[in-house]
């Protein structure tokens, strides 16, 4: 078994990887993030990102792993009605939930006006070339993670690997088995108390991602403002969910999701869920309550003694 | 073993240097066994697996000076005026931290077998 550790994308990441291959795997793994980290940052020479917020309205010639991403984002913001859009960045900066800047709360009348440069309709394709309006700005913070794994998994099918786990800032994918065969246990945290877990989901190869402003968040005048932010209303989302959890095959699309699903609420999720499927999500809600849908419930196992009520949907 | 364990505090040293950049590291990892954790004002700075420690070495945290030697970890000098971390010598499982609450350094010691729990989500 050989375990790669990594600083990059803003986060801690360890691939464990087992087979003959596995030290070769590992090596090219830590190559392809750390190209990855300079290709999806919002900042440096080589990113894509600030050619494009930089680009001051031109069309920029893009890597086809930054469109992918693009491409999946806008058609989960459609489908969202807007709940998830990466051009949600200027607000994010302002908040001081992007790179470098200081935790701050905007003004309600910053805020407003920050609120007209998001819009993921205006972001415009042309083959591999995209352009943005001159004043707004785009972040792949809530799907570079989720794209890397998924090439990670892709990546670890050409070396003779037989099982991996990807953990990417607690964005989880698996690759294979385990050694005995049997299924990966992936805990969920419990966004109340970090150090802790509600329960465990067994898994085959699969992404389980969480979204919750637990992860990230700031303290003022005895308030907690987190890092995901609504694009609706410009402030940090606060709508009654600690936590959404996302099951499906592809990282990339258990990124965009868990966002989100945290984004709409517990009763935006359920329709969501309802209209599209194709994924299992487990919801923590902060009236007590842990809903899981009933493709993984067989599969969840409640921690003893946790504070939740588990409810199926 | 040597090497990889200067290789490891140069790759850290870079990390206080270059926060920016991405920082990648690769270990074998036999038997997943006690993994001391070393953070500073609540960032994760290391993550040593102290069962894969042959040979002792130090750590330079600017304000504290950490020994890592196998199985087990300690904080050998601190410039804070109560030295109480330096005090509270060698941990070797995850009974009790080691805290420098002056300088905000804290280590742990996680037991990374713990449970059948291959990653957390969160």
């Amino acid at each position: 078994m050989t375990t790669l550790t990594a600083f990059a994308m803003d986060t801690y990441m360890t691939v464990s990887v087992r087979g003959i291959d596995s030290f070769e795997a590992a090596k090219a793994a830590g190559e392809l993030i750390e190209e990855y980290d300079s290709l999806f940052s919002v900042s440096g020479s080589g990113s894509d990102i600030a050619a494009i917020n930089s680009a001051a309205g031109e069309p920029v010639n893009i890597s086809s792993e930054t469109l992918r991403q693009i491409t999946a984002s806008i058609e989960v913001s459609g489908r969202s009605g807007g709940a998830f859009d990466i051009t949600v960045e200027p607000l994010a900066d302002a908040w001081g939930f992007s790179g470098g800047s200081e935790y701050r709360i905007p003004s309600d009348l910053e805020i407003s006006q920050l609120l007209d440069k998001v819009d993921y309709s205006r972001i415009q394709i042309s083959g591999n070339t995209l352009s943005i309006p001159d004043d707004m700005k785009i972040s792949l913070g809530a799907t570079a993670k989720g794209y890397t794994s998924d090439a990670l998994v892709a990546l670890f099918g050409s070396y003779r690997v037989d099982g991996a786990v990807i953990s990417l800032g607690g964005n989880v994918q698996t690759f294979g088995t385990k050694k005995d065969g049997s299924e990966w246990i992936i805990a969920i945290q419990d966004p109340n108390d970090p150090e802790r877990y509600t329960g465990t989901v067994s898994v085959s190869e699969t992404a389980v991602v969480t979204s919750g402003n637990y992860q990230r968040y700031f303290e003022s005048g005895g308030k907690r403002y987190g890092h995901i932010i609504d694009p609706a209303t410009g402030y940090p989302v606060q709508n009654g969910l600690l936590s959404a959890t996302v099951i499906c095959h592809s990282g990339l699309l258990s990124d965009c999701l868990s966002t989100a699903l945290f984004v709409l609420g517990e009763e935006g999720a359920k329709s969501y869920y309802e209209t599209y499927g194709g994924f299992d999500m487990i919801l923590i809600t902060s009236d007590g309550r842990i809903i899981v849908t009933s493709g993984i419930a067989g599969s969840y196992t409640q921690e003893k003694n946790s504070p939740y009520i588990l409810e199926v949907f | 073993m040597k090497l990889k364990t200067t290789t490891l505090i140069l790759v850290f040293s870079l990390l206080l240097v270059f926060s920016t950049a991405a920082l990648i590291l690769i270990r074998f990892s036999g038997k997943a066994g006690e993994t001391a954790q070393i953070y500073s004002e609540g960032e994760l700075l290391y993550e040593i697996d102290l069962s894969a420690v042959t040979q002792p070495y130090t750590i330079d945290l600017g304000g504290n000076t950490v020994l890592v030697e196998p199985g087990q970890i300690s904080m050998l000098g601190a410039n804070c005026p109560d030295k109480l971390c330096v005090r509270t010598g060698a941990i070797r499982n995850g009974s009790y931290p080691i805290v420098c609450l002056p300088n905000k350094v804290r280590i742990i010691i996680v037991n990374s077998a713990k449970d059948d729990i291959d990653a957390i989500s969160g």
